[in-house]
């Protein structure tokens, strides 16, 4: 479970996040949904303990992110919105280090890597360098990367984004996997048709506030309109969100 | 440590994998350097060797009055031509250097007049020796003549030498050559230890910044002191292979000059060519205690983790790679210091305090095993001190990748 208390972070005077609270259930996937700038990849980097709250706090599995940051990251799987891939490594290298960064090694390291290529179906290109690969293999890899350490809860940061209908696709069936093996899951996107496509519940993020908290249904019944892209449109006032059906 | 070698193994790797730079490194430091030595050197030395030894010729303005000199002139192989104006040959660049030979030279030098012969050469030629080769020929003709003058005169030949000058070295072999390598030794490997790693320190944070192959390695249970010492592992590796890469290309270069001038050395008469051939076995001289030479080497250690850890801690800072090598510019200028400081620290009598002074210290302290006169105290003195300030600057950089301004400053 994931459980955001009224977290804050402030960047000098500008209030990227400011007193946000929600809660994620174990076996649920929740989208974070704001258009750029409204505060979604901040959360992330807060829940991931890469940034210090200004203000409040959150808890993954328990694990306070002020005070065990490093047991936070322990049960994190972090898919981040720039996926860094060094470019002279293979994927199966990216693995192996990502994975000695969780101190796995050994066989069980290696058959881990190998369900992972399976299952993302990586085979072709997994002894490639990454410098030439699409965004499509890319995103895949850095998938991987994310869950190496079979984590319970994940963050992902715009998964689908840039990516060809197969590859989206794939990241879509990935996700729900997840949730079927009981996973929490936080994703982070602009597009709303992806979030009411992908998600259970849906949190509005606007200017770093929430401005909505609730399954697409009861968003719709709070702002009086019939779909989620109106609802969000009414409710942040504003028609700068990327919209694909 | 599992995660700290992972974290070095993978800047190695990926340093590695950059064939280009690489290659380009090796065929930069193997042969591109010793051919940069070697080259002009040989050069040097064969036209040197050739003006020397081949007959030369010289106009000579006034040849009619001096046959003799003529005549000893050829037996050194220099060829005498009759001028009417050996100023103007050697202006229109015909001879490089020519002689003017006043009226009646011989006869009144028989007579004992003290008189002026005039080498005219061209002093823009600066590396031309031809003038100082006749100029010598010169020289022990006069000397030979005034042999002639003091036995016609039955007076003893030591006459115009009532003392001769004899210069003896206070120091002992291993003091001298230690004092030569002092020159050298510390102030090459401290600004090496100082900047070497530099490609690689700015590679794997700026670079990592850059790249934004960063973040996803904070969001790891990875501890941030222990990336930082995979980092530093991977800097101070890259300096040491930057050394050992630079003694083979010191060692290619000289191996170079050694066979360009034993190749001119066997010819006579080329003193420069000669003394550098010559000096190559004299060091043999040197001798150094094993554990001094582990010593030596020990002194590099902590100045290689301070500039490591200011490489890390400056382009950690950096957003970008441009950015980071712009920081680090004044700093490949600050670490040159250790080549100047050398040159003074021949005459300073160091009191123990100067053995804590940065860098400064961590000369003397190798010059003082150079030259076999070490001493325990200034040894402890110089190994702790650059050892707090080495852990100081670690602490920098630990602290520079624990800021999330700095971490996220792209």
């Amino acid at each position: 479970m994931i459980e955001v208390e009224n977290i804050a972070k402030h960047f000098k005077k500008v209030k990227a996040v400011d007193g946000v609270s929600f809660k994620v259930r174990d076996g649920e996937v929740v989208g974070l949904l704001g258009a750029n700038g409204a505060g979604k990849t901040t959360i992330m980097r807060l829940l991931g303990t890469v940034l210090q709250p200004t203000q409040g706090t959150a808890r993954v599995q328990g694990y306070d992110v002020r005070q065990k940051p490093n047991d936070v990251r322990r049960v994190l799987g972090v898919l981040p919105e720039y996926w860094g891939l060094y470019e002279r490594f293979t994927p199966r290298e990216h693995l192996r280090l990502f994975g000695a960064f969780h101190e796995l090694d050994g066989p069980a390291l290696e058959r881990r890597i190998d369900e992972l290529i399976v299952l993302l179906d990586m085979s072709e290109y997994a002894d490639r360098e990454c410098k030439r690969f699409s965004k499509g293999m890319s995103q895949k890899v850095a998938l991987a990367r994310a869950i190496i350490h079979d984590p319970s809860h994940l963050l992902l940061d715009e998964p689908t984004s840039g990516l060809d209908v197969m590859s989206a696709r794939q990241v879509r069936d990935l996700i729900s996997h997840n949730r079927e093996q009981g996973r929490c899951i936080i994703v982070s996107t602009h597009i709303l048709s992806e979030a009411e496509r992908l998600c259970d519940r849906l949190v509005l993020i606007d200017h770093g506030h929430v401005v909505a908290d609730g399954t697409p249904t009861e968003i719709c019944a709070l702002s009086g309109k019939s779909t989620v892209e109106e609802a969000f449109l009414a409710l942040v006032g504003r028609e700068d969100v990327e919209v694909i059906a | 440590m599992k995660v700290v070698i992972a974290v070095w193994r993978k800047e190695m790797l990926d340093f590695l994998r950059d064939r280009r730079k690489l290659i380009w490194a090796l065929v930069y430091s193997l042969i591109l350097t010793p051919a940069l030595f070697v080259v002009p050197a040989g050069f040097l030395m064969f036209r040197t060797t050739q003006q020397m030894t081949q007959t030369l010729k010289v106009p000579v303005q006034g040849i009619e009055n001096a046959p003799q000199l003529v005549e000893y002139l050829k037996k050194a192989e220099i060829d005498a031509v009759a001028a009417t104006d050996a100023e103007k040959l050697i202006q229109e660049k015909q001879f490089t250097v020519g002689l003017i030979v006043p009226s009646d030279f011989e006869k009144r030098v028989d007579a004992g007049e003290s008189l002026e012969l005039i080498v005219v050469s061209d002093e823009s030629k600066s590396l031309d020796v031809t003038a100082s080769r006749l100029i010598g020929v010169l020289e022990s003709y006069r000397n030979e003549l005034v042999t002639v003058r003091l036995e016609r005169n039955k007076l003893p030949a030591d006459l115009l030498k009532p003392f001769t000058v004899q210069r003896r070295n206070a120091a002992t072999a291993t003091e001298t050559a230690g004092s030569t390598l002092s020159l050298i030794i510390p102030g090459l490997f401290l600004t090496l230890g100082l900047t070497a790693g530099m490609q690689v320190a700015v590679n794997s944070t700026a670079g990592e910044k850059e790249r934004l192959t960063l973040e996803p390695v904070l969001f790891t249970p990875v501890d941030r002191k222990k990336l930082v010492l995979g980092k530093l592992l991977a800097v101070l590796t890259s300096i040491a292979v930057f050394i050992v890469n630079m003694f083979l290309s010191l060692g290619l270069s000289f191996l170079g000059l050694v066979f360009v001038a034993t190749r001119f050395s066997s010819d006579a008469g080329n003193a420069s060519v000669n003394a550098f051939a010559t000096s190559v076995p004299q060091a043999g001289a040197y001798s150094i205690a094993p554990l001094d030479v582990f010593m030596t080497i020990l002194c590099i250690l902590p100045i290689m983790i301070l500039g490591a850890s200011i490489q890390l801690a400056i382009s950690t800072w950096a957003r970008s790679n441009d950015e980071a090598y712009g920081y680090l510019n004044p700093l490949s200028f600050l670490s040159s210091l250790p080549l100047i400081v050398v040159l003074f620290i021949q005459d300073v009598i160091p009191a123990l305090w100067y053995y804590a002074i940065p860098i400064f210290g961590t000369v003397l302290a190798m010059r003082d095993l150079l030259i076999g006169k070490s001493l325990p105290s200034s040894l402890f003195v110089m190994f702790v001190s650059s050892l707090v300030y080495a852990l100081l600057a670690l602490g920098w950089a630990v602290w520079m990748f624990g800021r999330e301004e700095v971490m996220f400053r792209t």
